[in-house]
């Protein structure tokens, strides 16, 4: 049960920071990263206690691409080919093989792209690439994790979870990378309860199987994949910001436009700056926020500071709840169903003092569909 | 004429070529009827014809499932060839005897079986299911009749490939079918909905958890308590995967068959996962 980096452009100072020493390991990413640099972040902290995942991340084949046309596993035709080719996978399989053999991660995941249809046969051939990952890497330390990219409407469907477990746990993988895909913009949350309560029997299903998952790209909705008894989950400095939605994959806009965000636990929310003030000065904010040293230190320069940028610290506030959080989940120190409870609370209150958020649609309105996941799903 | 006796003619006419001495009909349907034969030197053979209008291809699986296996509870094939009869082209094979008869006719004559009995078959049948699966094979019609015994109650071995699947090769079911082929009462949810990618060996380890739950305890694990009709809605219930009723999770729990409650769980993914998981729950059952 822990939490790992999800590395994004510019990340890398993030792993060794003391505060974030909770951390079990990190998702590497060739889309930021050349595979110098990459090398660098393995050799600086890859060790018996630190999990360095290789992601060879060829999820959309036309978006696009950052650094990772540099890599030699890229293939040269990959917008022209017949992607259901399993003839086609090996030849990626084997570079990749090549690449990951000469880099050393701890780990790699499966490659897979994202499909139009995520249908039956796209889950069978994604399985089928894992074993002959597995099967050419099984001379060495390199561990496989099944890449399951899986779009969260399909999972709205009653049927769909048990269908691509079944699948999944019918192949040979024991470790799945898993990326839920959503349109959700950016900073808005998840909000389609019967979407969460089909991702979080899939993962229920895939655990109880005894195949361990490492959530990416996740964000404050670990609480719902730990309700559900996930492993693993992995986020990212940018996941205040940025969900996995096609726009991910953009090239980030040069010249600054990012704006701070604060997470708050009381709310389960990402809060601007004006609103943090807001809610700070209605004695709302949460017992583990104030404890967060990068919090301590936001509230400070806050005060003795006011126009200093605080994004890097910001970046750090939220790294360090979400494995401070994920800690407290795993002890029991926090249960999901009141969390979520409290949280409606904080925002039914913000509404009777009439303190509303400058950021309109941050309202907490999800927080009734994650209860309600939380509640229906498992109650068969 | 009626079928059977038309294959009953071709078997003599095989026996007569062969210089084997024909002995019984043993059972079968419209395509494919088994016989008993023997040899000269006192040898018996069980002698499957099978009529040229089956499907050739799942004849040939049949015949290359049968052939990679090799397990003292799986049937064995000896010979495989054509016979001409009337100008009509039949495939024949000589077969494995088993003069104990199916599981089938011994519950019809001596009832239901005790949960000492079941754990002491499941044993060699689970063990079959596996070697199965490491050849990549799905038997898909595990059911009382495909079950015989190498001498009357004991030795259980499988038999009957006719609806094998071979996970290699490209798939014989259409997926336009509604159903998938199979016995619907013995038939995994998948089978039934035509879901050929959730097709494995937990397609074979559900059908046998039903073959069990029957013959100890003479129910369908779908089946209601009140229910009387033992096939159709049970079997719909099976395919909408609908939760089974508490009275028949007792029966597993009360009896020491704890396993049969995981066996046939809905979803493949509910079910063991591999073979080797299911040898360990069934012996610690056994153990309890």
């Amino acid at each position: 049960m822990s939490v790992y980096h999800q590395m994004g452009h510019d990340s890398q100072n993030l792993l060794s920071r003391k505060n974030l020493s909770r951390y079990k390991g990190a998702v590497l990413s060739p889309v930021n990263y050349t595979e110098e640099k990459v090398v660098g972040q393995i050799k600086e902290h890859a060790n018996d206690r630190f999990e360095m995942i290789f992601d060879p991340q060829l999820y959309y084949p036309n978006s696009e691409r950052g650094k990772l046309p540099e890599w030699s596993y890229f293939p040269n035709d990959f917008d022209t080919a017949d992607q259901d080719s399993l003839a086609w996978w090996q030849n990626i399989i084997a570079d990749l093989v090549v690449t990951v053999k000469r880099i050393c991660p701890n780990a790699v995941c499966s490659p897979a792209v994202v499909p139009r249809v995520y249908s039956d046969e796209y889950y069978d051939l994604n399985r089928t690439i894992t074993k002959n990952l597995q099967e050419q890497l099984s001379d060495g330390n390199i561990k496989v994790f099944q890449t399951l990219l899986v779009r969260l409407s399909d999972l709205s469907t009653k049927e769909r979870a048990g269908e691509i477990a079944s699948i999944v746990s019918g192949g040979s993988a024991n470790e799945v990378f898993l990326v839920l895909i959503s349109d959700v913009e950016p900073r808005r949350e998840l909000s389609e309860t019967e979407e969460i309560k089909g991702a979080m029997k899939l993962i229920n299903y895939l655990e109880n199987s005894n195949i361990r998952i490492l959530v990416g790209y996740s964000s404050s909705d670990l609480v719902l994949w730990k309700f559900a008894g996930v492993s693993n989950c992995a986020s990212g400095k940018f996941f205040n910001l940025r969900r996995f939605t096609p726009a991910r994959w953009d090239e980030p806009a040069e010249g600054g436009g990012q704006l701070p965000y604060w997470f708050e636990e009381s709310m389960m929310a990402y809060l601007r700056e004006s609103d943090l003030i807001r809610v700070r000065k209605a004695n709302l904010i949460s017992h583990s926020s104030i404890l967060n040293p990068y919090g301590q230190e936001i509230f400070h320069q806050i005060d003795s500071e006011p126009e200093k940028p605080w994004l890097a610290l910001s970046w750090q506030q939220y790294m360090y709840w979400f494995a401070d959080f994920e800690y407290r989940l795993t002890k029991g120190e926090v249960i999901a169903n009141s969390l979520l409870e409290n949280a409606e609370n904080t925002w039914n209150q913000l509404e009777s003092k009439n303190i509303l958020m400058e950021e309109r649609q941050n309202d907490g309105n999800w927080l009734r569909s994650w209860r309600r996941a939380v509640l229906e799903a498992f109650e068969d | 004429m009626d079928s059977k006796a038309n294959l009953t003619k071709v078997a003599e006419s095989i026996c007569k070529e062969r210089e084997l001495s024909f002995g019984e009909y043993v059972g079968g349907g419209a395509f494919k009827q088994v016989f008993r034969v023997e040899t000269s030197d006192s040898r018996v053979y069980a002698l499957k014809v099978i009529k040229g209008s089956a499907s050739k291809q799942r004849t040939e699986r049949e015949i290359q499932a049968i052939q990679k296996c090799n397990h003292p509870n799986i049937g064995k094939l000896f010979s495989v060839s054509n016979h001409n009869y009337h100008g009509d082209s039949y495939v024949f094979t000589l077969e494995e005897f088993f003069a104990g008869g199916t599981l089938a006719s011994f519950l019809e004559q001596n009832g239901l079986l005790d949960n000492k009995k079941i754990l002491e078959l499941g044993k060699p049948l689970i063990d079959a299911i596996s070697h199965i699966d490491a050849l990549n094979l799905v038997h898909r019609d595990i059911k009382p009749d495909n079950i015989m015994f190498k001498s009357v109650g004991n030795s259980p071995v499988l038999v009957d490939f006719g609806l094998v699947r071979d996970l290699s090769a490209v798939s014989l079911t259409q997926s336009w079918l509604n159903c998938g082929p199979g016995t619907p009462y013995f038939a995994a949810p998948e089978q039934l909905n035509n879901q050929k990618y959730l097709i494995d060996w937990r397609t074979d380890q559900f059908s046998l958890g039903v073959t069990f739950c029957y013959a100890c305890f003479g129910i369908h694990p779908y089946q209601l308590p009140d229910e009387s009709d033992l096939s159709g809605k049970t079997v719909a219930r099976v395919a909408k995967r609908d939760i089974r009723s508490n009275a028949v999770l007792d029966k597993f729990e009360q009896s020491g068959l704890k396993c049969l409650k995981v066996m046939t769980n809905a979803w493949p993914v509910e079910r063991f996962r591999t073979p080797n998981d299911l040898k360990r729950a069934w012996q610690k059952d056994e153990g309890a």
